[in-house]
């Protein structure tokens, strides 16, 4: 059952997909992607067909991936392509975002296998670990290919951020392991971060819950969109994203989820109009003035309190958020390893995230909410 | 051949009987016994376990109940311990090569600026082309990637060799000759940095990842071309053999017996080059071994003859390196150290002992 | 090119080096415009005083450096035309180049000698053997063979470069201070052994020295550097001919041609006649001309001694109506440099600084 066309089509993904899909017993839902540009599922008789269409930030290259059950004979024509077999029972995540991915669908039983499990906070997945039923496999140049063969997923999945550990993969796909570029962080929308569930859940047969989960948080978020668009542009305030780093500040570019985050909560953002999708750096003097205007700051997560950013840096204490204390921090649910659940469940909670940003700016809009992700420092 | 010398002897009874190569072929084969232990060992050892007995069987190239294992034997830890060897024999004859051509004991590969000239080309490669490392491009364009990473390393290396040469003939101090190996090395980083300066951040990344040094970022495509190239830089090695014995006594007496000097040094440079930017290429830049093991063999053998010295300190190249990797893994045998660590834990000892030794420097070299 | 007995020849030959000053290549001519040739089978010694170019003019011959001008013709030749190999098989050197590896072992070493005969690999063939074997005895380090370098004296370490030389069977060797850095006995030692490669073996040998005395008693052939000439010749024409005298004027030295040796010692006072057992008088006077006496055999001087005796000797010191009778040469002396002793008379022994 196709859904209906999409009225915003973001890109012409949707022209590879197929209407034809009479194998029933294996597609339990097809799929629309509407926001995501990084991927494109084709659906042929038997088996479906995975595009990741920009692997890596500074590639721009086609991977395609052969779905196929179990036992099932390679169509003809795609003989070259990588097998997935489905759905996977099997699976290795290299990126924390995988993790939401999986657990949004239910399917946390599958994962065999993640960069670090100190990192886990599902509570479940933390005593699989400590059962040694969940395997660390590290990541970048420490990834411990011996351990991964040992494992033998179905599938690894892999950020596509480490282009440079690729070699180390095509180790992985002689020894048989299809190794999956799944680049969700490269999506300049969350509402596109998140449609890469169903990426997940055409590889776990899981189209149709898949469709629900997302066309919830889709009608969640553009109901909380269309609130913040209330706000007249007079009372629109401004703010910033991310600190410093060695005198350099990466600011999120006009094109980023992050700058596209600030405009759906009703804010205004001083780089708006850069076409970066990635981020911009600047040494700290241009950003400063900006800085010190901004209503709003979202440091991020490597600190906790107006202390701490004193001390990494004096100057942070004349911003006019500093001063009015409207500082938010994205560490409200902090794991006990150290991961934070912002990153695992965030990419497939963009509501809640812009739930707490339009929390942040107007409060008036949304009296009962609470912030779920973020804190703000007071002290 | 001892037959022969005590033939001579007769003839001339009041010459000495020169000693005979048997202790050296004796070392010989004993290190080469060596060398099939520790890439035994090597072989075993990993985080994963599998029982030694499986390792031979595989080896042996017999069918194991364990897909698995057979996988990581064979696309992992046997193309790991090759390049270990390639790598530690390499740079360790680089390293012999130089300290005989410069005459100076501390020479080395990475000492004289040659890695940073070859991490200059491998930064030209990496940085400049985006597309160099897709997963299209490898399964396509695998072996070619490989070649040019060879190439602009290799050329790299014997751009800094030829400017090491050109100071060296107007400096002949050997601790002058060190520093500018050292800012030769500074500069071409310097260059490495800026230009990182201008590439985005994925391509930095990948190459500092490069800069950690790394034995088993080698495929077996990739293995094929270093092969290929430490191979030829080891047949002009070979046949500069009897050259670079006449370059111990320096460039009036090599060339008084009639040595060419410039097709020689020719030879010795593309040689060293090759070994040298060959191994960077694939395995990043790795220090010490490169100074240290050309000591050891001389050390070890008591001779100068480079008939001698270029297969023991292949050999012991090897060895140590494969100890190294084999070092590397056995902290916990979760994750392996970086290999560049190891070689610099184990190797700057030696360098420091070799500093030490002024006397047995003097002795043996100034 | 060569006249019949004559191995080595120059034409016009002008030796030098280039020097770059800010703007260009300047050349600095050590030796300008010479024909010397060199006599087969002769020891011939290059002398000159420090910086006369003695170093330069052997490394052009050897064809290591190349000549502002003119031509070196060895053998039938010029020496430039060459091939290396070919060359290597005429001409042998010491150099005075260090021989930094030192782990070597002398047999090694004077195998190394074998380089231009030898295939690509550098396999000793049988009859390589028997001449490094042949180069070992004739040099004299049969017994060092197995010693590696850093154990040798300096003197056995030039022998065995020596023989590493002989081993190269060339017709022509040309050592460039083979004699510094030794201590006499060695010197003579190395000398001793040259003179006898050129009169048994035929070796035709140039070597640059400062060792005048060695050179006058060893070389068939002098060259000496004086200006930017040279001259050549018999030793003994050039002591006669003041072509010495004239060499080593530069350094202020005083060629003493009687004795063919310099004189080191510039008289200061009167002189002293003294006489009696050769063997004594010889090194009286040695004694006698460091305190600054001028010495006389016979004429008349205001104080005599005689020196008497054959296995102990007394020195009988007469003058200024005084008489006294040393047993040591030490005595001697003291006697007369004390002003007590021959203050009596004209107190012509008194040098200016005792006048009071």
């Amino acid at each position: 059952m196709l859904s209906a066309a999409c009225q915003h089509t973001p890109s012409e993904n949707q022209k590879h997909q197929s209407a034809n899909f009479p194998d029933i017993a294996l597609i339990s839902d097809s799929l629309n992607i509407k926001y995501a540009q990084g991927f494109t599922i084709e659906y042929g008789p038997s088996f479906k067909i995975v595009h990741i269409l920009k692997p890596f930030q500074d590639v721009a290259d086609t991977l395609s991936y052969l779905l196929l059950s179990h036992n099932t004979a390679v169509p003809e024509p795609y003989q070259d392509l990588p097998v997935i077999n489905i759905p996977l029972q099997k699976l290795i995540v290299l990126s924390t975002t995988h993790l939401g991915l999986v657990e949004a669908l239910e399917s946390n039983d599958i994962l065999q296998g993640v960069a670090n499990t100190e990192f886990l906070c599902n509570l479940d997945l933390r005593q699989k670990a400590a059962r040694n039923q969940l395997i660390s496999v590290g990541e970048d140049n420490t990834l411990n290919s011996e351990r991964i063969i040992s494992a033998h997923p179905d599938l690894l999945m892999a950020s596509g951020m480490q282009s440079a550990t690729f070699r180390q993969y095509t180790v992985l796909q002689q020894a048989g392991i299809p190794v999956m570029v799944n680049s969700e962080w490269l999506e300049n929308t969350l509402l596109g971060r998140g449609e890469w569930i169903k990426l997940m859940g055409a590889l776990l047969n899981k189209e149709k819950e898949a469709n629900i989960y997302f066309n919830h948080i889709e009608t969640e978020y553009n109901k909380l969109k269309t609130l913040a668009a209330s706000v007249p542009e007079k009372d629109r305030v401004s703010a910033i994203s991310s600190m410093p780093y060695k005198g350099t500040w990466y600011v999120p570019g006009g094109n980023s989820y992050l700058a596209h985050l600030l405009y759906d909560a009703g804010a205004k953002y001083h780089w708006s109009d850069s076409p970066e999708s990635g981020s911009l750096s600047f040494d700290f003097e241009t950003v400063y003035p900006v800085a010190l205007q901004a209503n709003f700051w979202f440091p991020g997560d490597l600190i906790t309190s107006k202390n701490d950013l004193r001390e990494r840096d004096s100057r942070f204490s004349s911003f006019k958020s500093f001063k009015t204390g409207q500082v938010y921090i994205n560490n409200k649910r902090m794991c006990e390893g150290g991961g934070n659940a912002y990153w695992t469940s965030g990419v497939v909670n963009p509501h809640l995230i812009l739930a707490d940003y339009i929390k942040a700016f107007y409060p008036q809009l949304l009296p009962d909410y609470e912030l779920y992700y973020h804190n703000r420092v007071e002290y | 051949m001892i037959k022969k010398k005590k033939m001579e002897t007769a003839t001339l009874p009041k010459k000495s009987i020169h000693h005979s190569n048997k202790p050296a072929l004796l070392l010989m084969v004993l290190l080469v016994v060596l060398l099939f232990a520790f890439m035994l060992a090597d072989i075993m050892l990993g985080s994963v376990r599998v029982p030694a007995i499986e390792v031979i069987r595989i080896i042996a190239g017999k069918d194991t109940k364990n897909e698995a294992w057979n996988n990581i034997i064979t696309l992992i830890r046997i193309p790991k311990a090759f390049t270990a060897m390639l790598a530690g024999c390499a740079l360790s004859v680089a390293g012999l090569q130089m300290q005989t051509l410069f005459r100076n004991p501390l020479a080395g590969p990475s000492v004289l600026g040659i890695t940073s000239g070859a991490s200059l080309g491998v930064a030209l490669v990496m940085l400049s082309s985006g597309m160099a490392t897709s997963m299209y491009t490898i399964r396509s364009l695998g072996i070619p990637q490989g070649w040019l990473m060879v190439l602009a390393a290799v050329a790299g290396a014997i751009m800094v060799l030829l400017l090491i040469i050109m100071i060296a003939t107007r400096i002949r101090d050997n601790v002058v000759l060190l520093i500018v190996g050292i800012m030769v090395g500074n500069i071409t980083l310097a260059i490495v940095s800026i230009w990182q300066y201008y590439s985005n951040p994925q391509q930095i990344q990948d190459f500092l990842i490069w800069t950690f040094g790394s034995l088993g970022g080698v495929t077996r495509q990739h293995l094929v071309v270093l092969a290929v190239t430490v191979l030829a830089g080891l047949v002009l090695t070979i046949f500069s053999a009897k050259a670079l014995n006449a370059w111990l006594l320096g460039e009036g007496y090599a060339k008084s017996m009639g040595l060419d000097i410039l097709k020689s040094r020719i030879f010795i440079i593309s040689a060293t080059g090759l070994l040298a930017g060959g191994v960077t290429a694939f395995c990043g830049p790795i220090g010490f071994v490169g100074i240290a093991v050309p000591h050891l063999s001389r050390a070890l053998f008591g001779t100068s003859d480079h008939k001698i010295l270029i297969p023991a300190t292949c050999l012991i190249g090897s060895i140590l390196m494969l100890f190294c990797d084999i070092m590397a893994q056995l902290p916990g045998s979760d994750q392996s150290l970086p290999i560049n660590a190891v070689t610099a834990l184990l190797g700057s000892p030696v360098v420091i002992w070799v500093i030490l030794r002024q006397n047995q420097l003097r002795m043996s070299f100034s | 090119m060569n006249k019949p007995g004559t191995i080595l020849s120059t034409e016009n030959l002008t030796t030098g080096f280039y020097k770059k000053n800010r703007f260009r290549k300047v050349s600095v001519s050590l030796t300008v415009a010479a024909n010397i040739q060199l006599q087969k089978g002769q020891l011939t010694c290059v002398l000159g005083v420090n910086g006369s170019g003695k170093s330069t003019l052997i490394r052009t011959l050897t064809g290591i450096q190349k000549p502002l001008e003119g031509e070196v013709n060895l053998s039938d030749k010029r020496i430039k035309d060459y091939a290396s190999r070919k060359l290597a098989k005429k001409l042998s050197v010491v150099l005075t180049d260090p021989v930094v590896v030192k782990n070597m072992q002398v047999y090694d070493l004077v195998a190394m000698g074998r380089f231009p005969y030898t295939n690509g690999w550098g396999h000793l063939t049988k009859a390589d053997k028997s001449k490094i074997d042949w180069a070992i005895t004739t040099a004299e380090v049969t017994t060092l063979t197995n010693q590696p370098l850093y154990e040798l004296s300096d003197g056995e370490l030039q022998k065995a470069l020596i023989a590493r030389a002989l081993a190269q069977d060339t017709p022509l060797m040309i050592l460039d201070e083979p004699t510094s850095h030794l201590d006499i006995p060695n010197r003579i030692m190395i000398m001793r052994l040259l003179r006898k490669l050129a009169r048994d073996n035929g070796k035709t040998i140039l070597l640059s020295t400062h060792e005048l005395d060695l050179a006058l008693q060893m070389a068939d052939q002098l060259w000496l550097m004086l200006g930017k000439k040279i001259i050549t010749g018999v030793p003994e024409d050039l002591v006669l001919s003041k072509a010495f005298e004239q060499t080593f004027r530069k350094e202020g030295e005083t060629f003493n041609r009687q004795t063919g040796s310099f004189q080191v010692h510039t008289p200061w006072r009167k002189s002293i006649r003294v006489q009696g057992d050769p063997t004594g008088v010889f090194w009286t006077k040695r004694a006698l001309e460091r305190e600054g006496f001028i010495v006389i055999d016979e004429g008349v001087a205001s104080v005599s001694i005689e020196v008497k005796g054959v296995e102990a000797y007394e020195w009988v010191i007469q003058g200024k109506g005084k008489k006294m009778t040393c047993h040591t040469v030490e005595c001697m002396i003291a006697y007369l440099n004390d002003k007590e002793n021959l203050r009596q008379g004209t107190a012509s022994f008194e040098n200016n600084k005792t006048e009071k």
